[in-house]
Formats: structure tokens, sequence, C-alpha cells
């Protein structure tokens, strides 16, 4: 009796003590769910690059030959091409909104200072004859452009397109039979941009993206002024931009961010 | 409040420094120690809302995000031991009820009770006045004087009447009638157009209806304000009109050259926008200007000559910004910017009697860049802040009739600015500020350098700091909340004054002021 009483509790021991010890055991491990990377929400950030403009300025050795020698002296029509060239620095703040279920549609505004700067030397054979050093500078860029583009999860490939704004500088200077001149027109002038590129969202808040814009600002008059001469003139400028730049951008989600 | 600093005011007499200072002091301590109030940026604001100066503001006007909501929501937001909104319902309220308790950032507003409406109702009138004691280290006033000195002058200036404060549930006004003294006779003109001066004249003025949306995942506040100085609606003190110096010496010389966005036009145009608030976190505003007639501006004590002219079309006005915050943390980045089409008066001095303007127009290009951060600590503020605008001016017809040396020009204008506000009641705010104006040489509208002969700069640059003792700012003690006051010691170092650095520091001033408000 005292026998079966040891094996009943034993037996009963192990039943009780079995589940238990299943307890204890590891549970199989449940793979993670992978959020996708949402690209819904605000971003502000900042992007570095190069800047590569064409600018065919028509005619500076008539603005200043006829200047000094009066309407219709200079013979032909004088094209010259500065290439201006450099960096391009500033800033961006823009809005996307994801859907179906990757495809993201945003706007963007961007702001950039530029160092884009060229020069070119022509001749003017009324002179002595003597040259006129022609130079061209941006020095202000700035968009607002709509983008589109489709995610694969945290890398989105896209592109943008809209209206953008340069500022640009022209300065002919020299001597033309030994008297110096320095003509300046300034602009602002509107045209519009399209380009692309990669964002990739390395963490939850930052990405990083590589762009090509290509800007268009087609041709327009400018007036150049010589004030020390009292002189003025035009001078019709055509011209494009392109830049390629890497930015960097931190995602703001909204409320509770 | 500071839209018509600018002016010149009555001296107090032949006082000196002494005098100067203790009149500034006995003004300030009978507003301070005779009620000894914890008091209100604009009493009515306080009146309304129940809050403290504090709340709002971290040294006013400047603001904190709290009072950035309170203006982005329409000076509507309630709470306050009096009625100041003559016409009710809780629609609005509730609205507001619930975006206060989405932001955080202050005690919850209390929706009103279903007696809330037997609070007594008292209109959001407040009054202000600015009393200050000028020397600049070069005689501040050309000769003939009168009715000042040519240095060391206590004068009183802007003294100024406001409604501030709700309507409706849904609409809000602040709006500022100023009284500014004469210029001194130095100033006139000695033409006809010198009669259209005045003393008395409307200032900044903004009127808003505000209201709140949700949309899928967006919660919005969107509203439309109708005010008559661009920038002048805006949520924060990055933008021209609410921008740091907030009270100046009426009667130190300041550089001849500024954006138009900086001013040119406040009180001289009429705006209608829309704006809204997206998650709390994206601004978005568009504005539309006109500028009134030649008899509107007269009537409102505008002196229109004193203007750039009228506008040939309608001036837009954007505003972009985008404000993430964290914690105690809050960050701006922003854009803004206007185009102005200017058609200059055809005879400004008013010789021919004729009150026309120019058949051509000039046109302007300003595009602003700001930023700001903001931490609120345990007993302080700190906040740092920046503005830079570039302003392209295609001068048309002031090149073609001889104003202007060149076809076009570019004005730049440069603001860093570090505040740290500390303390509660007795709060103690330093400010420094760097400013930097750069622009085109122009020999017709800045002159020619008398050493090199060659035309002169809009440039300008130099240095501000100001202390400022703010004694009520967070408690409720006696006397809440009809009073506020705010003493200032501002000097402002100039490295170059309008293109020279020759007689620059001339222009250093050094400002004593006490600033009133009830």
């Amino acid at each position: 009796m005292r026998k079966m009483f040891f094996a009943t509790a034993a037996a009963l021991a192990v039943t009780i003590a079995a589940p238990a010890r299943a307890a204890d055991l590891p549970l199989k491990t449940e793979t993670p769910f992978a959020a996708r990377f949402s690209w819904t929400g605000c971003y502000l950030g900042g992007h570095l690059g190069g800047g590569f403009a064409h600018k065919d300025l028509t005619d500076p050795v008539q603005l200043v030959q006829d200047s000094f020698l009066g309407p219709g002296s200079t013979d032909g029509i004088t094209t010259v091409s500065p290439a201006p060239r450099g960096v391009v620095i500033g800033g961006q703040i823009g809005c996307d909104y994801q859907f179906a279920p990757s495809w993201v549609v945003g706007i963007e505004g961007a702001a950039s200072g530029s160092t884009m700067k060229g020069s070119t030397t022509v001749g003017l054979p009324l002179g002595n004859p003597d040259t006129a050093l022609v130079r061209a500078k941006t020095d202000f860029l700035t968009s607002v452009t709509a983008r589109v583009g489709y995610a694969f999860d945290n890398v989105l490939l896209y592109a943008k397109g809209g209206v953008a704004l340069a500022a640009d500088r022209y300065d002919v200077a020299g001597s033309f039979a030994d008297t110096p001149f320095g003509f300046v027109g300034l602009e602002n002038r509107i045209g519009w941009t399209a380009g692309g590129g990669v964002e990739w969202a390395f963490s939850q808040h930052w990405s990083a993206s590589i762009e090509y814009d290509y800007y268009q600002f087609g041709h327009s008059v400018i007036a150049m002024s010589d004030p020390t001469n009292v002189f003025l003139g035009n001078v019709d400028v055509r011209q494009n931009i392109q830049v390629v730049k890497a930015g960097l951008n931190f995602h703001i989600w909204g409320p509770g961010w | 409040m500071r839209g018509d600093c600018g002016r010149f005011i009555r001296p107090f007499g032949n006082c000196g420094l002494f005098a100067a200072v203790a009149v500034v002091v006995v003004l300030a301590g009978f507003l301070t120690i005779g009620f000894a109030p914890p008091v209100q940026a604009l009493p009515s604001f306080a009146r309304q809302t129940g809050q403290p100066c504090g709340t709002c503001h971290t040294d006013f006007p400047a603001l904190t995000p709290y009072g950035r909501r309170f203006k982005l929501l329409g000076y509507t937001a309630g709470g306050g031991e009096f009625r100041t909104t003559p016409f009710s319902s809780s629609t609005g309220s509730n609205a507001r009820a619930e975006l206060d308790k989405l932001r955080g950032y202050a005690k919850a507003i209390d929706a009103p009770a279903a007696g809330g409406g037997d609070k007594e109702y008292v209109p959001p009138i407040s009054m202000m006045a600015i009393v200050g004691y000028t020397h600049t280290q070069g005689p501040t006033v050309a000769p003939p004087t009168d009715p000042y000195k040519a240095n060391d002058n206590v004068v009183l200036t802007p003294f100024s009447g406001f409604w501030g404060g709700a309507i409706t549930d849904n609409i809000g006004a602040f709006a500022q009638v100023t009284y500014s003294a004469p210029d001194p006779l130095s100033a006139l003109s000695g033409t006809p157009a010198d009669q259209f001066k005045h003393t008395w004249s409307w200032d900044n003025a903004d009127v808003r209806f505000a209201s709140t949306a949700s949309i899928g995942p967006l919660d919005l506040v969107y509203g439309i304000t109708a005010n008559n100085n661009p920038t002048v609606q805006d949520l924060w003190n990055t933008t021209p009109a609410w921008s740091f110096p907030y009270a100046v010496s009426s009667l130190a010389a300041t550089p001849a050259a500024s954006t138009m966005i900086e001013g040119a036009f406040a009180a001289r145009v009429g705006g209608v926008g829309a704006y809204t608030s997206i998650n709390d976190l994206l601004y978005l505003e568009f504005t539309a200007y006109k500028t009134l007639g030649f008899s509107q501006q007269n009537s409102l004590g505008i002196n229109p000559f004193d203007g750039p002219g009228l506008f040939g079309s309608v001036a837009p006005y954007w505003r972009v910004a985008l404000e993430p915050h964290w914690g105690r943390h809050s960050l701006m980045v922003g854009t803004f910017g206007m185009y102005f089409d200017v058609h200059p008066w055809l005879d400004p001095s008013f010789a021919t009697g004729t009150t026309a303007t120019l058949p051509q127009s000039d046109k302007f290009t300003d595009i602003g860049f700001d930023t700001q951060y903001q931490y609120q600590g345990d007993n302080y503020w700190l906040t740092l802040r920046g503005s830079y605008i570039r302003e392209f001016q295609r001068l048309d017809t002031s090149f073609a009739n001889f104003a202007s040396a060149n076809p076009t020009n570019l004005l730049n204008s440069l603001k860093l600015q570090a505040s740290f506000a500390y303390g509660g009641d007795n709060r103690v705010v330093l400010t420094g500020q760097y400013f930097d104006i750069w622009g085109t040489a122009d020999a017709t509208l800045f002159g020619l350098d008398p050493i090199t002969g060659s035309a002169l700069t809009p440039n300008s640059n130099g240095w501000m700091a100001e202390l400022a003792y703010i004694p009520f700012g967070a408690s409720k003690a006696f006397g809440w909340p009809w009073f506020n006051a705010r003493i200032g010691l501002q000097y402002i170092f100039y490295n170059k004054f309008n293109g020279t650095t020759i007689g620059a520091h001339d222009n250093n001033t050094l400002f004593l002021h006490a600033w009133v408000a009830m």
C-alpha cells in the first residue's frame, strides 16, 4: 500500500511536472514582421553637387563697338559661349504620399547657391584691335517641382519636373581704343526643370539621394549697362544648366513621429 | 507693434542722460511696482486665454510654439476669466480643444462650460507705449533739430491702441492704431508733399478666420487672413514684420536700403490670403496684395509719398514652413517671398499737384529663406534664428527716368540671431544679432564715395545686442491680466553704414526703453 502511494505520487508528480518543463522550452521563433518603409510624410535636407551651364551670348561685340561707334557699326553677328561650372549647394523641403501601394507622388521646393562661373575672350576688330572679356555667372538656382516615383521598400526611383528660377550675372569688360568699359547685366530667369534620381532611406528618418536635373531657360534679352561711360545695350542669352547632386534628407511623419 | 516704430516722437524736453534714465526707471517702476502685476504681451489676449505672458511669448512679441498656434487659430482660443467673444458657439471651441490636446504645448484650453456665456464681456482692447532714451555716437538729428536735440533725446513713440482677440469663435483680429509725433524739421522735404505727413495712422492689422478639419490622415488647421502688411500674419519671428529688434529708436539713423518685403509697403496695402497647417508640421500660405489708392492711404494716416508708389498688378506673397518638433525642441525651416510690380510716383514732391504714377514700372522679386530653433528649458527659452532675403530689382522705369544708374540691381539682407530668455517672472532676455545688407553699387541710388569717386553700394553691417527685463511672465498676481512691461537696453554697432566705413560708427546707437502695454 505504501509502495502504491509512492508510485501514484511519483506518477502524479511526473504528470504535473511534465507540462511545467514543456513551458520552459524555448518557443518556436517567429519570423519578425519587416515593416515596409513608408515614404508618406515630409522631409527637409541639404544637397551638394556640381553644376554645368551652357550659355550663348549674342552679341557682345556689337554691344561694345556700337556703344562706342554708334548703332550699325558692327558687321556680322558674334555669339560667344562661356561655359560656367561650379559647386551647387543648398537645401530642400518637400512632402510625399505613397499609394497603391508602391507609387509615390510628392512636391519639393529646393534652393541652391552656386559658384558656377565661366569666361571667354572675344575680339573687337574695330578697336586697336582690342578684346573683351565676357564673363557669365549663375549664383542662385531654385525650383518647385512635382515628383513621381516607385518605391522598392526603402529605395525610391523617381522622376521630377517643375518650374525653376536662375539668377545670373553677365559682365563684358575691357578697353576699346584705350577707353576702359564695363558692362553689367543681371537677371532672374524663369524656366523649367526635369530630372530624376534614386533615394535610399537608410534609417527610419534619414535618406540619401543621387539626382540629375536639367534646367532649360530658353533665351531672353538682357539689358547691359556701363554706368561709367553711360552706355546701355542688350545681349541675347540662351542658356541651360545641368546639375548632378547628392542629397541628405531628414523625414518627418507628422504627429507622434 | 513695431510697424510704425520708425516714426519720430516728441521729446520730453532737454533732459540729460540722468533725467532720461530716471524717467524710464520711474515709469517702469510705476507699472512694475505700483501695480505689481504679472502682465501679458497684449493684455486683451491674456484676458481671453487666461494664459500668462510666458505661455505665448519668450519675450514679447517673440512667440513660443503655443503663441504661434494661438495666432494660427485666428486669435480665437479662449479659456480666460473674461468672455471676449461677443458672438459665441461651441463649434470652434471644441475644435480648438482638440487641436490643443494634439499639440500638448500648454495646458489644454478648457472648452466653455454650459454657463460659459455668463462670463463678463470685455472688449479685447489694449494700449501700448514705448518711451526711450537715444544716444548715438555722432549727432542723432541733423540741424534744424527742432523739436529735438542733436543727441540724447528721450522720446515717447509709438503710442498705440489695439483690438486684439476674438470676434466670433472662428474669427479674430489684431488691429493697431498708432500715434507718432512729428518729424524733426530737418526731415521735412520743404515741398508741398509735407502736407501729407500725419501723426495718427492705422498700423498693423490682421483679421483671420480659422477652423480645423481632418481629411484622411491629414489634420488641418486652415484659415483666411486679411491684413495690411506682408509677413505681419506670419507665425515666426524670422520674417520682417515681427523680427528683432522689436523696438527701435525712432530718431537714430538706420541703413537706407532694405528689401521691399521688409516693410516698404507696411500699411500701404490690403491683402487676402489662405493658409493651412498640415499635421502641425507643414505650413502653407498664399496671399495676394494690392496697394491702397493715394487718397485711401492718406485717409488712413499714411503719407503715400513716403512709399515707393503703387502696384500695377496684384502682388503675390507665398510662405512655406516645415516645423518639426520633438520633446522640448522645435525647428522651423522655411521660405517666403513676394513679387512687386511698382509704379513710382510721378511727382513725389507734389509740386505739380498730381498724385499720378509713372506708366512704366519697376519689378522686385524677393525670395527669403528662414530658420528657427527653439528649446524650452525648465526655466528658460533658447532661440536661434536666421533669415536671408534676396531681392532682384528690375528698374525699368527708374533707370529710364535717371533715378537709378543701373537697369537691374541686387539687394541682399541677412540676419543671424540668438536669444536666451531666463526666468518666469523677473525674466531676463539677452539677444544678439548680426546683420548684413549688401548689393549692387549704384551711383544714382546710393551716391559716390567722396574719396574714391566710385559708386557706393547699399552695404551696411554690424551687430545688435539687447538686454531686456520683463518683470511679469509666468504667474498671475494682482493686476493680472491688465498690464505688461518690458525694459530694454539695446546697442547697435555698425561696421559699415550705407556703403562706407567712414563715419559708420557715428550711427552706433544706445537705446534704453520701457515698453508698457495695458
